[in-house]
């Protein structure tokens, strides 16, 4: 017995606590594996060949302290709802109370700090579930030829050319591919040869224009068949490559169309994964895309990582610096920029993770700024050189601390002051602790700028990370650097002066 | 010639990055201008003699702080922050198992630095530049003060030291510079350095050099105003080696 897993990755504890109770009610989790693609025709695909569907809906907290919850998590209910699947869904109170009509009546409240505190109730439903399951309401597998696809193309001689070109791509993968379309709105509604060439279809490819066309009815068919559809848009004008909320894809050139169709199709080809301990939940939340390597051993190699000219990085500064009314040097501008740095990435809502998978033993993978952006999560290390960068491209002087604590690495970065006085060497331990103490030098936790549930990532308290919904208020994060950098056991096994670094391999 | 008490140089230098003071009582002021020699700072002058003023200080909060290594009670046991345990009612015994090894505790401990740092060192490099400065010269930036403090330093591998309070009470918790024990050496054995409850003490202090090339630095700057010289970027911290090995 099998079911969908539509959950937020980063809420670890709180998929833990459930999918031990399913795990107990004998139903098997699957869940996709995190990554920068949303492939609707995935979760169209998986939606027909499991017999049911569990979301679990925890809060989030928007910019504007509102409650709110996952758009992608909405999303993957709404094509639930409409692919008729049998589903339980498990929703943070205040998410429910907020926004009772967008949830069907069945919704099951809980509590996010204890979600255990209402376990019977959740156990009862659950069992209740799996009989409906077991009782013949799963919903069964759909009907289709395996490797056959249908390419509906729009109207005019471009669209009809990337439609070949997606059909030869999909040939290409030992798909058998046709390419159709629709002339007419009589030919959209009646030509049933097409409505069963969609219905048989393993995966539609829809090329589309920009402009809705006579074959946009086809697509609404295919979409509340829940037919898995990739949905192929030119847009001329179009910014981003990522596909949209709704499923779309917008290209603007032939050049395009090829690297964004197989983007989101080998997304579609790949497995789901079956989460049975926390491990693996953490696991399908760390992405496995992204990042260049670093050899852990090579403490300069990290410049490479840090960034000021990220776009993503660039942005942000832009916007923090303008708010800012003085550009003198000193102390006190130096932690107003990085307060504001730091504040402004604690809105983004990312979350804490574990490093990208490497082939290469020795080295890890670390994301870039614009990465972390298009994931929402990263490691400490990532967020390191994020902070880094940024504090280099608004003319702070950045350092980053790599340390070692019990057979643990961490890292954490910060700024000389602007009165600073550096070393000819690298500092040793106890040249760190002086510096800090006499503000020279001030570091903070990065990971306090972001998610991290269910405990702490370094000298942070549980209870500090608690207070703070999952993250850390800046002075906070510099306490917990100071109180890292000031434990017994702790070593320094690296400590970069940016600008000197750079001034050094120049 | 080295330090003759590495120890203790190292571990209160790995617990707060400065200095310590060599011999424990000596005077040391800030704007003070020395060498190292001997785990010792020398002093040769001071920025005053020179004819650079600094406008004033910066002081931080009073704190108690106990630091200790290589002391051990006389039945064996590890001696730590907490490490002294009466002998009688109002006495302890401390052993020492290697050279360097110290107690260090003190009460109202402040640290103060000069506060105008910038100033100062663009000063310092105009008379690096006039011939005034020579290369091998620190010069006391900031340091500790003491309202009281215990230090007592091994300078054998292995020593012992029993200290008497003047009252009948209970030693093992309070703070061995509390000038209220009215604490005295009873006996001790070995080659020790030690102060008990000396007031008004400089035991850590740190202290800035040219940085060695002063012209390594790259001439070519960006094109942004006329802002803060970048004269701190001139100067840098010595190493603990440099004292060790001094």
């Amino acid at each position: 017995m099998q079911a969908y897993f539509s959950h937020s990755y980063r809420d670890v504890p709180i998929n833990t606590y459930f999918s031990e109770l399913f795990d107990a009610a004998k139903i098997s989790l699957r869940a996709d594996q995190k990554s920068e693609v949303w492939c609707m025709a995935k979760l169209e695909r998986y939606m027909f060949e499991m017999g049911g569907f569990v979301s679990i809906i925890p809060r989030r907290i928007a910019a504007d302290e509102s409650i709110t919850y996952s758009p992608y998590i909405g999303r993957e209910l709404m094509l639930a709802r409409r692919a008729r699947a049998p589903r339980i869904l498990f929703v943070d109170d205040q998410v429910l109370n907020s926004h009772r009509s967008d949830f069907p009546a069945t919704a099951v409240p809980f509590f996010h700090d204890a979600p255990e505190t209402e376990r019977a109730r959740h156990v009862e439903v659950i069992d209740q579930f799996r009989k409906d399951l077991a009782g013949g309401l799963a919903r069964p597998p759909r009907r289709y030829v395996e490797k056959r696809a249908t390419v509906i193309a729009g109207k005019e001689p471009l669209l009809r050319d990337a439609a070949s070109h997606v059909a030869a791509i999909l040939r290409s993968k030992t798909y058998i591919s046709t390419v159709k379309n629709a002339a007419g709105l009589d030919q959209a509604f009646d030509d049933i040869d097409v409505f069963e060439s969609l219905l048989d279809s393993e995966l539609c490819v829809f090329v589309l224009d920009k402009e809705l066309s006579h074959s946009d009815l086809l697509l609404a068919m295919a979409h509340a068949h829940c037919i898995p559809s990739v949905r192929l848009r030119h847009d001329p004008e179009a910014t981003s490559s990522d596909p949209e909320l709704s499923g779309v894809v917008r290209w603007k050139s032939a050049e395009e169309l090829r690297p964004r169709f197989l983007k989101v199709f080998e997304n579609y080809l790949s497995a789901f994964q079956e989460p049975s301990s926390k491990e693996d939940l953490q696991r399908l939340a760390t992405p496995s895309a992204g990042g260049s390597e670093w050899d852990p051993s090579d403490g300069p190699g990290l410049l490479a990582h840090i960034q000021p000219e990220d776009s993503y990085v660039s942005d942000r500064v832009d916007g923090v610096m303008r708010g800012l009314a003085s550009l003198e040097k000193s102390r006190l501008h130096s932690d107003r920029v990085c307060r504001s740095l730091y504040d402004r990435i604690k809105k983004e809502r990312f979350y804490y993770t574990y490093e990208p998978a490497s082939a290469q033993k020795a080295a890890q993978r670390i994301r870039t700024p614009t990465e972390i952006g298009a994931l929402n999560c990263g490691t400490c290390i990532d967020y390191v050189c994020m902070f880094a960068s940024m504090l280099e491209a608004a003319h702070e002087e950045p350092v980053v601390v790599v340390t070692r604590t019990g057979g643990r690495a961490h890292a954490v970065a910060g700024y000389y002051a602007p009165d600073a006085i550096a070393w000819d060497s690298p500092p040793q331990l106890g040249d760190l602790r002086g510096a800090i103490n006499s503000g020279d030098v001030v570091l903070f936790e990065t990971t306090g700028a972001v998610e991290a549930r269910g405990g702490t990532v370094a000298a942070e308290t549980e209870s500090e990370r608690k207070e703070g919904g999952s993250m850390l208020d800046y002075q906070t994060a510099k306490d917990a650097a100071k109180r890292l950098i000031g434990q017994n056991d702790v070593e320094v096994t690296h400590f970069i002066d940016v600008k000197q670094a750079r001034l050094n391999r120049a | 010639m080295a330090s003759p008490v590495k120890l203790y140089h190292q571990e209160m230098h790995n617990n707060l990055g400065y200095f310590a003071t060599w011999l424990p009582a000596s005077i040391i002021e800030l704007g003070d201008i020395g060498v190292l020699d001997a785990g010792r700072f020398r002093r040769v002058g001071s920025l005053k003699e020179l004819g650079i003023q600094h406008s004033g200080t910066r002081e931080g909060t009073a704190e108690n702080m106990s630091y200790s290594a290589s002391a051990k009670r006389g039945d064996g046991a590890s001696v730590g922050a907490s490490t002294i345990v009466p002998v009688a009612k109002a006495e302890i015994s401390i052993q020492f198992t290697s050279q360097g090894g110290f107690v260090f505790d003190a009460v109202g401990m402040r640290n103060i630095e000069i506060a105008d740092r910038l100033a100062v060192a663009t000063d310092i490099l105009k008379a690096y530049e006039r011939g005034q400065w020579q290369k091998e010269w620190l010069v006391v930036e900031a340091m500790y003060h003491a309202v009281s403090a215990t230090i007592i330093v091994s300078e054998d591998s292995a020593s012992e030291i029993v200290l008497k309070a003047n009252a009948n009470v209970p030693l093992g918790t309070l703070p061995l510079a509390d000038p209220k024990l009215g604490l005295s050496v009873s006996s001790s054995n070995g080659k020790l350095v030690h102060l008990v409850a000396a007031d008004n003490l400089h035991p850590l202090y740190s202290c800035l050099k040219v940085r060695d090339p002063l012209f390594g630095a790259p001439s070519v700057a960006p094109v942004r105003g006329l802002g803060k010289d970048e004269s701190v970027r001139k100067l840098s911290r010595p190493a603990i080696e440099d004292l060790l090995e001094s």
